[in-house]
């Protein structure tokens, strides 16, 4: 058992999931003691026609709902304060979110500035500067895969100052997450996938980075199993209700490991090449993954090990001698990878060469690998890497990556 | 597994080296800068060592360290005085048990008002408004609902999502005491409570994850425990756990069954649990044993199904050797069991594991 000098948990959502959890909310408005939320959406959301099964259920029961069905994708401050004005006109008394990481993530920065009764989010800015209980906000993810439901952060961009401002406090967390199989059935193929492994990245990471700990390893572990057996059946079967509902608890619980233990190198990488070339998170994740274990092979070749028990089962787990476990990991993560490109008819990528802009022109130059490496080495989850990683470093998993060459392992200083 | 779940279990942990230390500051993020601590008499050390880590942030802090035997409405009162009297806005329980259920009931009474203690009392449905933060300073000696919604007073256990203590923090300075009898039937309701998320067809994967959690925890302090300073910690955390599962799960049927059983039999709850464990684990193992291995093989760092079964079943002969209670025989006759399985009404497969419980025990 894994037990560090010291930790910290908290999960502070109470989770409601199931085929009608969204018939809920009605009741849990009322058990929240409001009557009038605002429900924060974007316009995929409401194209999807996901917004109408909510509001049916809010409207056979209540009469004030006000929508925002507008939160662009580049999400920032002035959105929020917007929405917030938006949210004190109408005399709203509680937020419904509904979307993926940024809706949520506005949705958390709204909270924070119409309780906190502040005119510009920018003043709540840091660790613990909310430290009340914010208005009752429900959450409901449509993607299985940010976990931003289960996170005690909301990251709002600043477009003007072009910086990401973080905001962290507990009383972020949604008072409750709805997981509905409904809300994620329409969801694209190539953003199953992509979202999926997004979901295994915050799980594996969770597992084996530096700041793990007994309750998120739990987590992180169930998170994995339910991800291994549901992704690609749900993939060859979008309709199969019990396997987008397992996916989207998988999310949650893996939400819930990596809010507790942090991310690490995948993660690190990953949020760089969003930010220079604007590739989608979980595209990252799902080309990075299999670096990031084997960049790590080395120091925790035992936990990365242990985690091909809930990818395979016992029984070729047993077989699996226990110095090959981990490779044996590397190669299903590629091998889920390749499945997920077929299924996609490659639009899931196996490598950043290929992925394409809107344009149809390569995302991604192989002379931008030293900006993604540059920019990465001043993201927060280096840190919780279980090895060193400088520039060097990052530009050699940059490039490996880029190309889809497995990592040259000699070429890893082990620090 | 339930796929249709509702869990909440909103209690931060803070727990290792150094844990009390954080106290102060993360009470200041709850809003809480002036805590009185609620403890049992026999606990100066612990509140030295509380004081002083409260030192230097300026934060006032008040004692009421009284707490001897059950609680009762002159002790709510009591701390209610001096709660408003001196403007507290916290309370920090030192330890388990009565302690907690004390300061959960009192802090009704001292962060609303007297009446709204009195309107719960009498009926615990009416809405409770949101309450001061209550953190916990874990102990070693526990009745298992320290974490939940509930709080036990006068005999009667009350239910409320606003008794959930804000915080549990576990630091080995407030974990005196060596690994005693007392200790042991503690572990024995940790344990039972855990094999219950395993034998109740109601359990979600949340709660799953957490029993994880538990199994690990408790079975490397049981495992660790002549050896001083090494499975205080793994235990505590294991002991705030178990109000996890109790709160979503009102306790599962071998926890209900080890109540019914302490007050038919005037044993202790920890004593009825180490009598049940044995049958709660082949029951478990025979049910879902495939399952367990499968969980609980990388978290307790083996190999197979089987060893994961053998190190749950020295875990359960370490307590009851350590609480004295090895082989204790409850002697039920048909007619008692029969009572027991209508006190806890159970439906479905529990009724019938249940029933061949009690037919075990009583032949
Ligand atoms: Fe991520």
């Amino acid at each position: 058992m894994n037990f560090p000098v010291y930790y910290e948990f908290f999960c502070g959502a109470r989770i409601i999931a199931g085929h009608d959890g969204l018939e809920r909310i009605p009741l849990l408005l009322e058990e929240l003691g409001v009557a009038n939320p605002i429900i924060l959406t974007d316009k995929g959301v409401v194209g999807a026609g996901l917004l109408a099964i909510v509001l049916a259920s809010l409207r056979s029961e209540m009469r004030d709902v006000t929508v925002f069905d507008d939160i662009p994708p580049d999400s920032d401050i002035l959105v929020v304060n917007r929405i917030a004005r938006e949210y004190k006109k109408n005399a709203c008394d509680s937020i419904i979110a509904v979307g993926g990481g940024s809706v949520i993530d506005t949705a958390k920065g709204v909270n924070a500035l119409v309780s906190e009764d502040e005119s510009d989010l920018f003043n709540l800015k840091g660790a613990g500067r909310i430290k009340r209980q914010l208005k009752p906000f429900i959450a409901m993810p449509t993607t299985s895969g940010t976990g931003s439901e289960a996170t005690l952060v909301a990251v709002v961009k600043d477009n003007e100052k072009k910086v990401k401002c973080i905001f962290t406090s507990v009383f972020l967390q949604p008072n409750i997450a709805i997981l509905d199989s409904r809300m994620t059935l329409t969801l694209p193929p190539a953003v199953t996938a992509a979202t999926g492994m997004d979901a295994l990245t915050h799980a594996m990471e969770a597992y084996y980075c530096l700041q793990k700990n007994p309750i998120s390893d739990s987590h992180a572990l169930l998170a994995v199993e339910l991800i291994s057996q549901n992704l690609l059946k749900i993939m060859e079967n979008p309709h199969d209700k019990e396997g987008r509902l397992n996916l989207a608890i998988a999310s949650n619980l893996a939400g819930i490991a990596f809010a507790n233990s942090m991310v690490g190198m995948v993660h690190t990488l990953g949020h760089s090449f969003g930010a220079v070339c604007g590739v989608p998170h979980g595209v990252c994740m799902a080309v990075l993954l299999p670096y990031g274990l084997e960049y790590n092979m080395h120091k925790k070749s035992k936990e990365i090990g242990q985690l091909l028990l809930p990818l395979v089962g016992v029984e070729e787990y047993q077989k699996t001698p226990f110095r090959l476990r981990g490779e044996r990991v590397v190669s299903i993560i590629r091998e889920m990878n390749s499945s997920l490109n077929k299924i996609t008819e490659g639009k899931h990528p196996l490598r950043f060469k290929d992925i394409l802009g809107r344009d149809g022109r390569q995302l991604i130059r192989e002379e931008d690998l030293a900006t993604v490496a540059k920019v990465a080495r001043n993201d927060g989850s280096i840190f919780m890497n279980p090895e060193e990683l400088n520039y060097e470093d990052l530009l050699m998993v940059a490039t490996a990556s880029f190309a889809g060459n497995p990592l040259d392992v000699k070429q890893i200083k082990k620090g | 597994m339930l796929v249709h779940s509702d869990f909440y279990a909103p209690v931060k942990i803070i727990a290792g080296e150094g844990a009390m230390d954080n106290i102060a500051v993360e009470l200041s993020s709850l809003d809480s800068c002036k805590p009185l601590v609620i403890a049992p008499s026999g606990t100066a050390t612990i509140i030295r060592d509380l004081v002083c880590a409260f030192g230097e942030t300026g934060m006032e802090i008040g004692v009421f360290s009284h707490v001897t035997g059950k609680p009762t409405l002159a002790d709510v009162k009591n701390i209610h005085e001096i709660y408003t009297s001196r403007g507290f806005d916290g309370i920090i329980a030192v330890g388990g048990g009565k302690v907690v259920h004390l300061a959960k009931i009192a802090n009704i009474a001292a962060s609303s008002s007297p009446e709204i203690l009195r309107q719960f009392l009498a009926d615990e449905k009416i809405p409770l408004p949101q309450l001061n933060p209550l953190v916990i300073l874990s102990g070693l000696i526990i009745d298992g609902y320290e974490c939940s919604k509930y709080a036990i007073f006068s005999d009667k256990r009350y239910e409320s999502p606003s008794l959930i203590p804000k915080m549990v923090i576990v630091d080995k300075y407030a974990l005196s005491g060596v690994f005693s009898p007392e200790v042991a039937l503690s572990s024995a309701l940790v344990m039972i409570c855990a094999l219950d998320d395993y034998l109740t067809e109601k359990h979600s994967f949340f709660s799953r994850a957490y029993t994880n959690s538990l199994f690990g925890l408790l079975i490397a302090a049981v495992d660790k425990a002549r050896k001083p300073g090494k499975w205080k910690l793994p235990l505590a955390n294991s002991l705030s756990l178990t109000g996890f599962l109790l709160s979503n799960n009102g306790g599962g049927w071998g926890y209900q069954l080890a109540q019914a059983l302490a007050a038919k039999k005037e044993k202790s709850t920890g004593e009825c649990a180490c009598a049940l464990l044995p049958h709660l684990l082949e029951l478990a193992f025979e049910r879902c044993g495939e399952e367990m291995g499968r969980m609980l093989m990388p978290i307790l760092d083996v190999d197979s199904v089987d060893e994961v079964k053998a190190v749950l079943l020295a875990t359960y002969h370490k307590i009851a050797q350590e609480a004295g209670v090895e082989g204790i025989n409850l002697s039920i006759n048909n007619s008692e069991g029969e009572e027991m399985i209508a006190s806890i009404m159970l439906e479905g497969s529990a009724k019938a594991d249940c029933s061949r419980l009690m037919v075990r025990l009583s032949s």
